[in-house]
């Protein structure tokens, strides 16, 4: 029996997604405590289940609220917009960057607040179809201080943002990565809308050849549990 | 009682079997993604035209003497990230000859024809006067103005005289990513009357870039 006891008490140690709760940020992940479930999906679905749990209800107290049993709670609600569809970074003479900012505004009730991601179709490119205007050099993982040529982005402003992106006027930039890539999370619930500042910087080297570029940025919000 | 012990054995394996079972099924959950929603901009910018020239140090064509021209050559470079290229014109800055007599200004060197771009007019050198020819670029010649000469001194090269306004004398019609330069031959001789001395003049050149 003492054996028996020995990997009850080590599960519970170590599975965080039992229960994956912490209290520096007060975030609780969705816990779970049943004899099976996993999370799954294809292209166009997603699943969460679980398997005989057995303590399900609704808990409340003056600042709290649990919801307890089988992914009841998981319809959140999000929604997206940027305060532009069309940004044009005007007119830029090599050597002198040019600066311009997209706001958006997330609105979700989830509890665990929600991840900001970001792509770009492919990079600026000309009217020719080849040419192309540099990425910036510095990764989203850790974007760094302005200086050559490129085209990077970084957090103006927003809720808690990371310490990476810097502030004014000692921002930090990361070029656009091609697939989706969280730049930014806004932890806990938020009863209202989220607004986050991004920032565009470009600058293009003597040789680029001049007329008109282009390209699609797409961000994504996602909810989390 | 051996018999007892197998059996306990055998259910504390399976117990443990199914509480490892439990513990990396949890381990694989992911349960923080929930909805997500998504929108686009579209991003655009257009890269100003910027042209810069330099033709180098002024030109010396050395001791004339009557009867056997003397040549010498600008080479004038142009940097340009124009995605139409660009087009190098030329004028003469005095309005009566190119070149007059240092110490006497109304006693010139006489120009050839000017040049005229629309009814190209530059032909081989023959007999006096100032002239000039593009014997090469890195960018566009044009062997059809200019003739097919490769050097300055080159006996297939064709002249004409600088005009007073500016006239295109190479044509780029295309996107360079590093500079580029157009070679200028000028070639002068004079009849035996010509007064002695030193002559001076200048003509100024412009590039002007094409989107």
């Amino acid at each position: 029996m003492k054996i028996i006891s020995s990997l009850i008490f080590c599960l519970f140690l170590f599975s965080e997604n039992v229960l994956a709760s912490s209290s520096a940020n007060y975030r609780i992940e969705s816990d779970v405590i049943g004899i099976g479930g996993n999370s799954s999906g294809s292209a166009s679905y997603n699943i969460s289940d679980t398997l005989g749990q057995s303590v399900i209800g609704l808990g409340t107290s003056t600042n709290y609220k649990v919801q307890e049993g089988f992914w009841h709670t998981v319809n959140f609600s999000i929604s997206l917009a940027v305060d532009s569809h069309n940004l044009n970074l005007g007119t830029i003479t090599p050597g002198t960057p040019v600066n311009e900012q997209t706001t958006i505004s997330v609105i979700t009730d989830a509890w665990g607040g929600y991840d900001l991601l970001v792509s770009q179709n492919h990079a600026m490119t000309h009217t020719d179809a080849v040419t192309t205007i540099a990425d910036y050099a510095c990764a989203i993982a850790n974007p760094c201080a302005w200086s050559g040529n490129g085209l990077g982005f970084t957090v103006n402003s927003g809720t808690n943002v990371e310490v990476k992106w810097g502030t004014s006027p000692n921002y930090n930039y990361a070029y656009f990565p091609l697939s989706q890539t969280v730049f930014h999370a806004k932890g806990g619930y938020l009863s209202g809308v989220d607004q986050t500042a991004v920032g565009y910087r470009l600058d293009v080297p003597a040789t680029q050849r001049s007329g008109q570029y282009s390209n699609i940025i797409t961000y994504t919000a996602m909810a989390k549990l | 009682m051996q018999n007892k012990n197998k059996k306990r054995k055998v259910s504390v394996f399976f117990l443990s079997l199914f509480l490892v079972i439990i513990f990396f099924l949890f381990q694989n959950s992911n349960f923080s993604q929930g909805a997500t929603t998504t929108d686009q901009v579209n991003l655009s910018v257009t890269v100003a035209e910027t042209i810069s020239l330099d033709c180098g140090a002024d030109v010396n064509l050395g001791t004339l003497t009557p009867g056997t021209p003397v040549s010498a050559s600008s080479v004038c470079t142009t940097t340009t990230n124009a995605n139409g290229g660009y087009d190098v014109a030329v004028k003469r800055d005095d309005a009566d000859t190119t070149m007059d007599h240092s110490t006497d200004a109304t006693t010139n060197i006489t120009d050839k024809t000017a040049w005229n771009r629309t009814t190209p007019n530059a032909a081989a050198y023959a007999t006096t006067g100032l002239a000039f020819s593009v014997f090469a670029s890195t960018a566009t010649k044009n062997t059809t103005w200019w003739g097919t000469g490769l050097t300055c001194h080159d006996a297939d090269n064709l002249y004409a005289g600088f005009p007073t306004t500016y006239t295109n004398v190479m044509e780029h019609a295309s996107y360079s990513s590093g500079s580029t330069t157009t070679s200028i031959c000028y070639r002068v001789d004079v009849p035996a009357t010509q007064k002695s001395g030193s002559y001076t003049g200048s003509v100024t050149y412009q590039v002007t870039s094409k989107p």
